[in-house]
């Protein structure tokens, strides 16, 4: 070949490169690796591969099994609010008779029904107009009309009357939030089936002739309504619970020690599960791989190994990059939701599982070689980490949203083998997918 | 290390012993990861590869045949491992002016003395596929046509690499006099840049807000 012996460039590698064996120092740690090796064990990086795998396939089986939770959740949901109108058409006829007979106008208080008589018999004979009056006064409707019935008949209801009744008030008594605009005929349907029910009771109430307790059926029924009564207002909110989204998100970040003045950029990316508690208040957790290079003073720097060594002895600089596998556990808060636009502020605690730690160390007067460490898997550090977090969230479309989230992580113990104060800091953005979209109104 | 010694390692090795299988290994440390470290783009990279390639002596020796000089055949090895671990990136080449690659690095380099470390430094920053062929005919000295076959390219990729490898090399040894100032000044680019980037941000944020 042309050139080959005598290219200048080539053999000054060639003579610079060749006789270098005795120029490497041996090193116990490459040892240890190829003992692994040797071992046949699985290397500690397989090791992890394989942590980070199970713990992603348990975390998919979860999502999944938390996801078919609540979509069939919601499908019982709309069935309920499917039965509710055959209700309605069954009751049409019943409801109109019942305005005759019975009254659903208001007793205001329960001490009312002590004098059950002269009440009744004047409120017997209203009908629609008085209705009104009574939902004016913003009692629910069924309510009025089951404590109200019993003592119109003057009859007692046997042991089991009673119990039968509060089960099938209480029942209705859970779609009854909204007063009634027009009782006559196209009454809202919570109050049909309340007065449906009431129209029953009476007929069961009627065959039987016990003047002694219709009081205390009275008043025993009443409180146990008013626990019951409680409950749809819970439901909605429950309804609208945990709400799950799902974000990729990627980041630039600083890392520096101590202070921010002499910092190296890193990136960092990874997927956050956020778990909507309620309007305000969400948990967030998730996985991100992160490299994190930074520099440091040997002073920083807190090996063990370095412990009792005079200073002179030990390296001026270290240069470091990481490889860490980022598990926060953040609380947000939302402050400010309008339109699309959605803020909220988080914190939390982040645990750094350091995959991979290379070290570069260097003596500032060059008296000795600088040499290199490489660390794998050694180190974790179980909620090590603070967060503080601020997220800026816009709605594209019901099921996307795009996050720009800045942040920080500040280390409450030392990270790596250094022990090192790492901080960092950027700006994550990302895209969040919302799992269960489909919010009851 | 005499042959007498070697040939009792040797033995105990293949008889796996730990501690036979230890003194090899730090026998040939030295020699295995010089090979290494030039064919690697770093220090723990270089490890690794000795290490897979002390595996195959280990697991090999009873194929080794005495008659021939043990520390070739596992400078064979390292080199091999080194070729195997970069194969699948060393595709990369470039259809510029082949024969150009002759004239690099002949007359313009001037008579200066490089220590080891900068050389390594040199050669371990160029990609994988310019340093594994760069390594075999500079250093090894092998043909194009040797090394098109050994790593399953064309000559014209083999001759493409060595010229951008040279030319890469070359650029690097002119520069070593001067002084590496650039580090503070990029990283002051970068947080230049995520600060434009943050302003920007918030800007569209505000943008967004109205």
């Amino acid at each position: 070949m042309k050139g080959k012996n005598e290219n200048k460039l080539d053999q000054l590698f060639k003579d610079g490169l060749s006789g270098s064996e005795d120029h490497i120092a041996f090193r116990e740690e490459d040892w240890a690796s190829m003992e692994r090796l040797l071992d046949n064990k699985p290397s500690k990086k397989a090791v992890i591969r394989r942590i980070i795998y199970y713990s992603a396939a348990i975390a998919a089986i979860l999502l999944l099994a938390v996801g078919l939770f609540f979509f069939n959740r919601n499908d019982k949901a709309k069935n309920e609010l499917a039965v509710k109108p055959k209700i309605k058409t069954d009751t049409q006829l019943p409801v109109q008779k019942n305005n005759g007979q019975n009254n659903q106008p208001a007793v205001k208080d329960s001490v009312k029904n002590t004098n059950p008589g002269i009440e009744n018999l004047a409120k017997n004979n209203v009908n629609g107009g008085k209705n009104e009056a009574g939902s004016a006064l913003g009692v629910t409707p069924g309510k009025r009309s089951q404590q109200n019935n019993i003592p119109v008949n003057q009859n007692p209801v046997n042991p089991i009357i009673p119990g039968n009744k509060t089960i099938k008030d209480s029942a209705d008594k859970n779609k009854t939030v909204v007063p009634p605009v027009d009782n006559n005929n196209n009454v809202v349907d919570p109050t049909k089936v309340a007065a449906t029910n009431t129209q029953k009771q009476n007929d069961l109430a009627a065959n039987t002739t016990n003047p002694g307790q219709p009081d205390t059926a009275g008043s025993k029924t009443a409180p146990v309504q008013q626990t019951k009564k409680d409950k749809p207002s819970l439901k909605p909110i429950l309804r609208t619970g945990p709400r799950f989204t799902l974000a990729i998100m990627a980041a630039p970040d600083l890392n520096a020690v101590n202070s921010f003045n002499r910092n190296q950029v890193g990136t960092n990316f990874g997927v956050q599960l956020g778990i909507h508690l309620s309007k305000k208040l969400s948990i967030s957790t998730g996985a991100s791989y992160a490299v994190k290079p930074y520099q440091a003073t040997g002073s920083q720097y807190n090996s063990i190994a370095w412990q009792g060594k005079s200073s002179n002895d030990l390296p001026d600089y270290v240069s470091a990059n990481c490889k860490v596998l980022d598990i926060p556990l953040n609380l947000n808060y939302q402050f400010y939701a309008k339109g699309r636009n959605k803020f909220a502020i988080g914190s939390g605690l982040s645990s750094y599982i350091m995959l991979r730690e290379n070290y570069h160390f260097s003596f500032a007067d060059g008296s000795k070689p600088s040499y290199d460490v490489q660390v794998d898997g050694r180190n974790q550090h179980w909620l090590g980490v603070l967060n503080l977090n601020a997220t800026y969230e816009r709605r594209i479309n019901s099921k996307f949203s795009t996050i720009i989230q800045p942040y920080m992580k500040l280390p409450v113990t030392g990270i790596g083998v250094g022990r090192v104060d790492l901080r960092s800091t950027g700006v994550a953005v990302g895209v969040s997918w919302n799992i269960n979209p489909f919010r009851p109104k | 290390m005499g042959e007498a010694e070697l040939q009792q390692l040797i033995a105990g090795c293949l008889q796996q012993s730990r501690k036979d299988q230890k003194m090899l290994y730090k026998a040939f440390y030295g020699f295995a990861m010089s090979i290494c470290l030039r064919y690697a783009g770093n220090r723990y990279e270089a490890a690794e590869i000795m290490n897979q390639g002390f595996l195959k002596v280990f697991t090999n020796l009873h194929k080794y045949d005495t008659g021939r000089p043990f520390i070739a055949w596992v400078g064979r090895i390292m080199m091999n491992t080194s070729v195997d671990y970069y194969r699948s990136n060393l595709k990369l080449s470039l259809n510029d002016d082949l024969d150009a690659a002759e004239d690099i690095g002949h007359n313009e380099l001037p008579d200066q003395k490089l220590n080891y470390d900068d050389l390594l430094g040199m050669i371990q920053q160029l990609p994988n596929a310019y340093r594994t062929v760069f390594n075999l005919f500079a250093i090894e000295g092998f043909s194009h046509e040797e090394i098109a076959t050994q790593l399953g390219i064309s000559t014209g990729t083999s001759k493409s690499n060595l010229f951008k490898a040279r030319e890469k090399l070359k650029t690097m040894v002119l520069n070593s006099g001067r002084l590496p100032d650039n580090g503070s000044e990029d990283i002051r680019h970068k947080i230049i840049a995520i600060g434009a980037m943050s302003v920007g941000l918030s800007h569209l944020i505000e943008l967004i807000m109205r």
